[in-house]
């Protein structure tokens, strides 16, 4: 597991924000997850064979309202599925961190 | 003679030079009126430019210092000329009439001279005044200047150093004023020149300059009290000083403009250039020097006696009182003096607004004295600053807001730009809005510990996530993430049903929220809510992952849920190992951007033998790989967006004729254990997915489909035996469900079906008097249920085994298909009765609708 799985600091005492009001730290958190299930979804669709996905889709689309299962079953056939989005969260906030910075440092 | 015309042309510029000056400025007593000598009086005034020259100055702004001779006006000239000559009749009446005419010229060239006499000590004087070392020394200093020139100083500057003189030499506010005035005089005086040529119309007062402001409204005063009404602690007394002070400065802009304005009216009536040349200096120095409303209204008197002295020039009466009577009394038939009366009205009418806002200000300066110099004054200024304090670190909050913005807005910047664009993501995945939403949830938990989300925070994302989650629907997704698109566009708050959210930060109400909102979502969905209960208290408690939220809720589900068998099934069904193990990436031997048509070659054989693939699909990949595209060559990939749509040639991770050797066949082929598929092929329809078989023949529900797509046909023979094998099941298929409806429908050579009827469309209905005056079954067709999954791949011969299910007769069918693969079919055939029988004749119903549509 990486480091970084360690560290407690949470990304907006990270990015020095740690004042910004609740209702901007919820809109934030909002658009990373957004980012993240996309990710997530297109770290799937390599990593899945053909036969693998259009089960998946099957199961979804019969299953419309039952994430739970859905999730489920996503984790029976990736079954390194948390450490990969583990990983998909990291990347996107050393990116986060890192363009933020620069961002900040050439403003 | 000469002499005598020169004295004389010389005592009336200074006679109405002085005269003008004691009109004006009758208290200043510059210039004594009383009896006095030419040379006397000359001296005074060449003693009176002196002290003023640095005023004067002014005149050479902007451009070199002319010489006197180009000081005068050209214009005016000619008209002067005229006066001085017709004066000089008057002066010398006794002189003879001949005389006169014949030194008329002479006299005008003396003028030229007089005119240079006035002005010509005017450049003496200031370079006199300048070269005064102490006077020069202070202007170089002031203005840090090394040019000891002042005619070549900037205005800025000259007025820099005037004004800096001023103060520096501590001249007095009297002392200045009469510096002020004076400069006033001498504009007098030049305009009295051009004046008295020019038929009055140097006296234009500007109404536009007025300011109409005469007294603060209540949006004013509540703008002025606003900045202190934020502070409820803020005690009364220090709000009302603070209020007075703020009022005090800018009812003083306020006054200043007007007085401003009342000083061009008058300097319009002038030259128009004294004015504002002290009120420059006026800004430098500070406004009470001259814009008290004392001296402003001193001037503006002043100015009124001197417009009463126009209208009635020929009153011999100079007292104001009387003037003014005289005006009351006036009929206003002449309108010169109509124009000049407007004019008086206009100067006192913008005098009482002065008065009126100068007396508004001098109450709220008498709140600041008070709360400043009473007896508690020192008291009240440390409360003041005390409670200044706090409203400067609300100052400082709206700062930190205004930086706080601008952090978010940069960050969801990045993340924006981070973003893919849907339709992407639908291209990979059919049913995209669902699993989004699952991974969604899935994902939220290890978001929130990898990033160690305040838990606050967390606890309401969740609950937005699963209330965008609970509210289901094929759309609702979208919906949702349509509505955060926005949310983050506009920058509004969070949006949703979360509106209670925005302002309760505390956690207990939070939780409250939190449950109120899982409660109405127990009533759409049990399963969703326990997720969101479930995940609602893990986010509040802080304790995150998939793990624990899916081991926290999976009893819950057991509990709940209804119909998992359905679930279990696929889970058995697809019991996929993970994808490290499924997935054998092949890495060609060649370097990328290396490769030898030899190795090209061996490549591309290898992907087409070991993986089944197509000659174009293995080019494309091994190109790819070349290029540096890829690093490795996923057997699976969707090579569709590459240019080569072949990826329909593969279904369910296979090639259309081979099946992947490393799936296990026990796992993939367990037929029986599949949920069953309710319906069946409609052949009405056209196929949403046709394909094309290895000699590009359009397949649709693995039939092949003749020229045009008007007919199923047989497969071609020329195909491999599998694919043909295939075809010819499916194609049987179609014609046996073909037949059914249509007992006495015959064939071509080529399997179309001999009838005028669009090909593939297989009357499922009610077909009496339909086709011949022949008629079918009106027991109920017999039904074939497959597993769509496998039509196109439709297994031949044997059949291994028939049994019964449900009523139905089933026929299961073992393919081997090469290497050591078998393929499993179930066709189910029946009659339907009851229920299923009225659904399946309201299914026909519809389809004859479509059918006659279609005719």
């Amino acid at each position: 597991m990486p480091e970084e799985l360690n560290s407690q600091l949470d990304i907006f005492s990270e990015l020095g924000m740690e004042n910004t009001p609740e209702q901007d730290k919820l809109i934030i958190i909002q658009t990373l997850q957004e980012l993240l299930q996309e990710r997530i979804m297109l770290r799937l669709n390599e990593i899945l064979n053909e036969e693998q996905k259009i089960a998946l889709s099957k199961y979804a689309e019969e299953n419309k309202d039952k994430e739970l299962s859905i999730l489920k079953f996503i984790m029976d056939i990736v079954p390194n599925y948390e450490e990969i989005s583990k990983e998909e969260v990291l990347k996107i906030r050393q990116e986060l961190i890192e363009e933020y910075n620069a961002n900040k440092k050439s403003v | 003679m000469k002499i005598l015309l020169i004295k004389n042309l010389n005592r009336i510029v200074l006679k109405s030079v002085l005269n003008k000056g004691n009109c004006f400025y009758k208290n200043m007593n510059s210039f004594p009126k009383q009896e006095i000598s030419e040379k006397d009086l000359h001296d005074q005034y060449l003693k009176r430019e002196a002290a003023i020259a640095s005023f004067l100055e002014h005149k050479q702004i902007n451009k070199p210092l002319e010489t006197p001779e180009k000081i005068n006006i050209p214009e005016t000239k000619t008209k002067e000329e005229i006066k001085i000559k017709e004066e000089s009749k008057e002066e010398s009446k006794e002189e003879s009439k001949e005389e006169s005419k014949e030194e008329s010229k002479e006299i005008i060239l003396e003028k030229s001279e007089s005119i240079k006499k006035i002005t010509t000590p005017w450049k003496k004087i200031t370079k006199g005044l300048f070269s005064c070392n102490e006077a020069k020394k202070t202007i170089k200093k002031l203005i840090n200047s090394k040019t000891e020139d002042f005619s070549k100083l900037t205005e800025d500057q000259k007025i820099e150093a005037i004004s800096k003189l001023i103060i520096e030499k501590n001249i007095e506010e009297e002392e200045s004023r009469k510096m002020a005035i004076e400069i006033l005089d001498y504009e007098a005086k030049k305009a009295e020149q051009r004046e008295t040529f020019t038929e009055d119309k140097s006296i234009e007062i500007k109404e536009e300059d007025a300011i109409s402001k005469t007294e603060l409204t209540q949006d004013e005063i509540r703008e002025l009290n606003k900045p202190y009404s934020k502070l409820d602690g803020m005690e009364d007394d220090v709000k009302d000083y603070l209020t007075a002070k703020n009022k005090f400065s800018y009812l003083e802009q306020n006054s200043f403009e007007i007085g401003k304005s009342l000083m061009s009216m008058s300097s319009n009536a002038f030259s128009g250039i004294a004015s504002s040349f002290i009120l420059n200096i006026t800004k430098k120095i500070g406004s009470d020097i001259i814009m008290s409303k004392e001296n402003v209204g001193k001037h503006v008197e002043e100015l009124k006696y001197d417009l009463l002295k126009k209208m009635f020039p020929k009153q011999k009466v100079l007292d104001q009182t009387a003037l003014e009577d005289l005006l009351k009394r006036d009929s206003g038939e002449n309108k010169k003096i109509e124009k000049l009366k407007n004019q008086y009205n206009s100067i006192c009418n913008k005098f009482e607004e002065f008065k009126k806002l100068t007396e508004q200000k001098e109450s709220a300066e008498l709140v600041i004295k008070n709360f400043e110099e009473g007896k508690d004054g020192k008291e009240n200024i440390k409360r003041t600053k005390e409670q200044e304090k706090v409203y400067k670190n609300l100052d400082n909050n709206e700062l930190l807001n205004e930086i706080n913005k601008e952090n978010v807005a940069l960050v969801l910047s990045i993340l924006e730009k981070k973003r893919f664009k849907e339709e992407t993501l639908e291209r990979f995945w059919k049913n995209y809005g669902t699993i989004a939403k699952t991974i969604t949830i899935g994902s939220f938990g290890v978001l929130a510990s990898t990033l160690a989300l305040p838990a606050v925070a967390a606890a309401a994302v969740a609950t937005m996530t699963f209330a965008g989650a609970y509210t289901g629907g094929a759309t609702a997704w979208k919906n949702f993430r349509e509505v955060k698109k926005d949310i983050s566009k506009n920058g509004n708050r969070i949006a949703f049903d979360s509106e209670e959210l925005r302002n309760e930060t505390d956690l207990e109400k939070l939780k409250i929220s939190l449950k109120n909102k899982i409660d109405q979502t127990k009533k759409i969905n049990n399963e969703s809510a326990v997720i969101g209960l479930a995940a609602g208290v893990l986010a509040i408690g802080a304790g995150f992952g998939i793990k624990s939220i899916l081991g926290s809720i999976n009893n819950n589900i057991e509990n709940i849920s209804t119909n998992k068998t359905s679930n279990e099934n696929y889970l058995n069904t697809y019991a996929f190992k993970p994808q490290s193990e499924t997935v054998k990436e092949y890495i060609p031997k060649f370097t990328p951007g290396k490769v030898s048509d030899s190795e090209w070659i061996n490549t591309r054989t290898e992907l087409m033998n070991n993986y089944g693939m197509s000659k174009e699909k293995a080019e494309t990949l091994v190109r790819a790989f070349n290029r540096g595209e890829i690093k490795s060559i996923n057997p699976y990939q969707d090579v569709s967006d590459k240019g080569l749509n072949i990826s329909k040639e593969w279904l369910n991770g296979k090639h259309i004729n081979q099946v992947e050797k490393n799936i296990p066949v026990e796992k993939v082929i367990e037929v029986e254990s599949l949920p069953e598929i309710k319906g069946v092929i409609d052949y009405t329809q056209s196929d949403p997915n046709p394909l094309k078989d290895s000699l590009g023949h359009k397949l649709e529900y693995g039939v092949p489909v003749g020229e045009g797509g008007k007919a199923f046909i047989l497969p071609d023979k020329q195909l491999p035996k599998n694919e043909y094998n295939t075809q010819l099941e499916a194609y049987n298929n179609w014609k046996k469900d073909f037949l059914n409806r249509w007992p006495e429908a015959t064939f071509n050579e080529d399997g179309s079906v001999k009838a005028n009827l669009k090909p593939g469309l297989a009357y499922v209905g009610k077909m009496d008097g339909i086709l011949n005056g022949t008629s079918v079954k009106s027991s109920g067709p017999e039904i074939v249920q497959s597993n769509p999954q496998n039509i196109v791949n439709n297994v031949q011969n044997p059949v291994v085994h028939v049994g019964t299910e449900g009523g139905l007769t089933t026929k299961t069918t073992v393919e081997d298909i090469g290497g050591g693969v078998k393929k499993t079919t179930t066709i189910k055939t029946g009659t339907l009765s009851g229920k299923e029988l009225e659904e399946y004749n309201k299914l026909n119903n519809t389809r004859e609708r479509i059918r006659k549509m279609r005719n």
